[in-house]
Formats: C-alpha cells, structure tokens, sequence
C-alpha cells in the first residue's frame, strides 16, 4: 500500500470518527454492554453488520467511481439507513472525509469536481459510498476497500470503547488484534456483493443506536 | 398438514375502491383460499370461500339498500363464519361514502407455511379507501425440507388520501425453518399513509426453541410511486445461522424482534405520539449515571440479580424521509407479550381510524 493509501485509513486524519460510538455509549447505559466480553460480542456484530449493511456500498464506489453511480448509491443508503442516528452520523463522516480528501489529494482532479457537483444537487455524503469512490479513486482494489472500511469501523469503535472506560488503550490493542482475525472472515464472507442484497444481521444493534438521542449525558454523537 | 407437499397458493390480488371490493387469484391451484373480510363500520362480516375458480374476477357492487347477498351479524372477536350460498362470488357492501375500512383477513391453512411454499399478494387500495390487512393467528413457518425457502411477497399501492395498516400476528420460524418475505409499498409522497407492523418470535421459546431456524429474511420497502419509485425507506433484515455468530448470539436474550413503520397525513398524530411516547419510555431506562464500568468489571462479574440487567423490552423510534415523512420505531424484547402490550398501547389511537383497537 502507498502513503495515500495509508494516510487515508490512518486515525490522525480529521474525517471527526472520533465523534461516533457505534452505539456502544447507548447499549452501556442501557447495561447491554459492561465487561470487555461483552464489549468483544459487541465488536464482533457490530462489525458483521457493518458488512453485510455497508460493503456492497463501498464495493460498488470503489469499483465504479463515477458521480452517476455515487448519487445512486448516496439515494439508496439515504433510504436505507432508516435510524436518524445512524444517517446523521454516515453523512457528517462521509462529508467531512469527502472535503479533507478534495483537500490533501489534490492530484486527484476528479474528488474536487465530484465534491462540487455533488454539493449543489440533493445529496447527502454517506460514509460509506464516499469512502469507497476515495479508495477507488487512489488505487485501491475493492477488496482491499472493503477491508479498510471494516478496519476503520473497528478502529473507531475500540477507540470510543477506551474513552467510554471499558477497556484500557493497552487492553484496546489486544482486543482490536485479536478481533481483527475474525473481521477477515466476515470480510470473506460479505465482500463483493451487490447492494440489492445489502441487509442488517443484527437488527438489535439498529435499536440501540436509535436510543443514542435519548441518553441524559453522553460523550459521542452517535 | 401434510409436510411432505409443497403448494403454490397462485397469486391474491385484492382491489379496494370506495365502491367496490375486487378479488382475483391467478393460477390453477386445487388448495382452497380463504379470504376473510370484516367491516367494523357495519358490523357484519363476510366470508369467502372458493375452491378451483373458473372465473378470474369477480366484481362487487356497492349500493345504498340492503342487498346483502352474504350477510350475517357477527362479533368481531367471535368468528362465526358465514357460508354463501350463491353461485356467483359477489360481496355487497352496504353503506354510503365515509371512512369505513375493510379488515381483511388471508387465511392460509390455518396460519402455518410449510417448507417450499409460495405465496404472493397485490394489493391495491383505493383513493381515500382504508384497508387492514391481517392474520388470525401468529404466521408458522414449519421446517425446511431439503433446503428449500417458504416466500411471501406482498406488494401494495396505496392511493391518494387512502390508509393501508398491516398488522399481523408475530412470524415464527420452528427450527431449521427457511423463509423469507418481501413487501413492497407504492406510495403517493404526502397523500398515502401505511402503518406497517413487522414482528418475528424466536421460536416456541417456551419449549425452550430459541432462534433455531436456519434463515429469516424480511425485506420492506417503500417507493413514491409518483417518482419513478424512488426509494423512500428500505429495510432488509437477514437472520441466518452462521460460523461467526449463531443468531441466538446477535439476539442476546431477546427474544422477539419488532418493526413499526408509520407514515402519512393521516398518522401524523399517531406519529407524534410514538416517538413521545418511546422516548419517554427509554429515557426513564436509561436515565442512570454509569461511572467507571470498568472498575467494577474488575471486581467479580455482575451476577443476573444485580442491577446490571438488560432492559426486558427496548425501543427506538427515528423519523425518516424528507420533512420526517414517516418514523420507524424499533422493538426488542424478552416476552412476546410485552410487545402485544406495547403495540395496543402504542397504536390505540388507530382505533377511530380502522375501527377496531389493533393488538387487544
């Protein structure tokens, strides 16, 4: 992988992930998560979910990264992601990410002119087909796109799990190793799909992110 | 029932208008079908039973007498069914214009898929009509023999200013079971309104059958028909055993699953009070301050007596489409029970929309 490739799935990048739990601060206080087990089970669907939800989306901008094919696929994640929560969270991530990469890759002319032709029709910058178009866009193969959109969502997650006090960052480190080895056989499993077939596997995760809104205090936006 | 033979039941097409009921089934099917119409305005109820039909159509008029060609005073609870004597498949409905909503009730030998079986619906619910589709009893999927997946598609229009309300009893899939559902809403953008219900048990979890089917797979989706069917809302649930996670693992201890569409003019009320109503409920479970989790999952693991117990019924409500055109609300819970509760609770104000409380 070259160093664009890096920089892009590196945390430092100010896309604002760190703002997103992933509905962990939500299923803690609801007492549905306490113990780094059950952080781990959390890990483990939130990741599958994620697949099978979002990888066709990723799939298909990475493999057409054309502005046609991203409004397309922005409409239908925009119908899909029915959790307000959830939407809200996948168009602040996708948008920030879209002008941060406008901005560093510039030798990529065409992420500038679909970012403003984008901007002035009805669209709503989801994460995922963003990120997928970026990937695309600077070379990636959509397997490896695909693998590091369930790395990122992985990265983000533990890291909103050592803020939230369930797991120390030496303890995050572990965890995330070791649940990295799972997520490649959930990546083999959900990969390369078209986005007809996109489905939640686990509906329960899409409650618990809708009660984001309602915690008295919370740390995350979602 | 005989498990071994699958059936096709044909095609059900229902056509509500606000001077007729149409019914049509294409295919040639030996199975007798039964549709169950109610109409809570009048109190009466009809009963429609028909083996092989010749004709594809039958029409209905609706005039302002009493000519009752099937007729008969039922409860609405009570189910005595009313038998027809007449040679041509004809309804009459009584009564002039006005909001008067026609339950109608697909019977489908007594409740229960059996493995392999196809069935699919069209309905079409007239401008300013309201219909309630319903089931009699919680939908049974047997087990898969050989692989093979039960289906259903439901695909409906709905008109201007029309209402369609889909409640059914909970699916519950028996192990090994394969099934799959797929329903389709062709809605008119700010006209159309649907109340969508839903729901699957894990099983006979009182014979201690917990998510031990093979496969669940409900996908919903709503399309403005007045947009070249643009996508307003698609959900696609898949609960499928599998090597990572088996489905009993993703459900925690839930053990039902449910999902409330409401949408349009005619449920905006309805809609503003769900969503008070759901974040009232949840804001007093989770109204608790945590510190620390960490500290005391350092100590000995909570037991199930203390007070780190899972919520017995969650929920989440979020509106979606454009001007927060519909909301959906999300259910998980512990007892089948609790959630009639909460859906009864919830939608009693349907009762002067359809007539009827739904969920009693």
């Amino acid at each position: 992988m070259d160093w664009s490739q890096w920089q892009l799935l590196d945390s430092i990048l100010p896309t604002g992930g760190f703002a997103h739990s992933f509905g962990l601060e939500a299923a803690i206080q609801a007492r549905i998560v306490s113990t780094p087990d059950e952080l781990r089970t959390h890990l483990i669907h939130l990741l599958e979910n994620t697949a099978s939800l979002l990888l066709p989306f990723v799939h298909s901008a990475t493999t057409n990264p054309s502005a046609d094919n991203l409004r397309k696929l922005d409409a239908l994640l925009d119908a899909t992601l029915s959790n307000e929560v959830s939407r809200k969270a996948s168009t602040s991530q996708g948008s920030a990410l879209m002008r941060v990469a406008a901005s560093v890759f510039t030798e990529i002319p065409s992420l500038k002119t679909t970012r403003d032709a984008c901007l002035t029709s009805n669209f709503h910058f989801h994460h995922a087909p963003v990120f997928g178009l970026i990937c695309g866009l600077l070379g990636m193969d959509p397997k490896t796109s695909q693998r590091g959109y369930l790395f990122i969502t992985l990265r983000d997650s533990i890291s909103a799990a050592t803020r939230l006090n369930l797991v120390g960052p030496l303890g995050a480190a572990v965890l995330q190793h070791q649940v990295a080895a799972i997520a490649e056989t959930i990546l083999k499993q959900w990969a390369d799909r078209p986005v007809e077939e996109a489905c939640q596997t686990s509906p329960l995760l899409d409650t618990f992110q809708g009660f984001h809104s309602y915690l008295f205090s919370r740390l995350f936006c979602s | 029932m005989n498990l071994e033979k699958a059936v096709s039941l044909g095609d059900l097409r229902i056509q509500l208008s606000k001077t007729a009921i149409r019914f049509s089934r294409d295919g040639n099917s030996e199975v007798p079908l039964s549709i169950f119409f109610f109409s809570p305005r009048y109190l009466w109820c009809f009963f429609i039973r028909s083996r092989k039909l010749d004709c594809n159509t039958a029409g209905v008029q609706k005039n302002g007498g009493h000519d009752w060609k099937w007729g008969g005073e039922i409860a609405f609870w009570d189910r005595r069914r009313v038998w027809n004597n007449c040679s041509n498949d004809t309804i009459t409905l009584v009564g002039s214009s006005g909001t008067d909503a026609v339950w109608i009730y697909a019977l489908t030998y007594g409740g229960g898929i059996v493995s392999g079986d196809r069935i699919s619906c069209e309905f079409f619910v007239g401008n300013g009509c309201t219909a309630v589709l319903t089931t009699q009893a919680s939908t049974k999927v047997y087990k898969s023999l050989g692989s093979r997946c039960s289906e259903q598609l439901l695909e409906a229009r709905i008109g201007s200013d029309a209402l369609l309300v889909v409640i059914p009893d909970p699916v519950t899939c028996f192990s090994t079971a394969r099934y799959a559902q797929k329903q389709v809403f062709r809605v008119v953008a700010d006209s159309s309104s649907l109340l969508l219900v839903d729901w699957i048990t894990s099983g006979r979890h009182e014979s201690g059958e917990r998510w031990e089917f093979q496969l669940y797979k409900s996908t919903n989706q709503i399309l403005l028909a007045d947009d070249d069917d643009r996508p307003l809302f698609v959900d696609s649930v898949l609960l499928e055993q599998g090597s990572i996670s088996s489905i009993s693992d993703r459900m925690l201890d839930y053990q039902v699953i449910a999902m409330v569409v409401i949408l349009g003019p005619k449920l905006k009320n309805i809609q503003n009070q769900v969503q008070e109503n759901v974040k009232r409920l949840m804001s007093d479970q989770l109204h608790m301050p945590y510190s620390g989790v960490r500290a005391s999952s350092n100590h000995a693991k909570p037991n199930s007596s203390s007070s780190f117990n899972k919520p017995p019924l969650v929920a989440s409500c979020s509106p979606f489409g454009p001007k927060g055109m519909g909301v959906v609300v999300r259910i998980a819970a512990t007892t089948t029970e609790s959630v009639y509760k909460f859906l009864n609770h919830q939608l009693s104000g349907m009762e002067s929309l359809i007539g009827v409380l739904p969920y009693r």
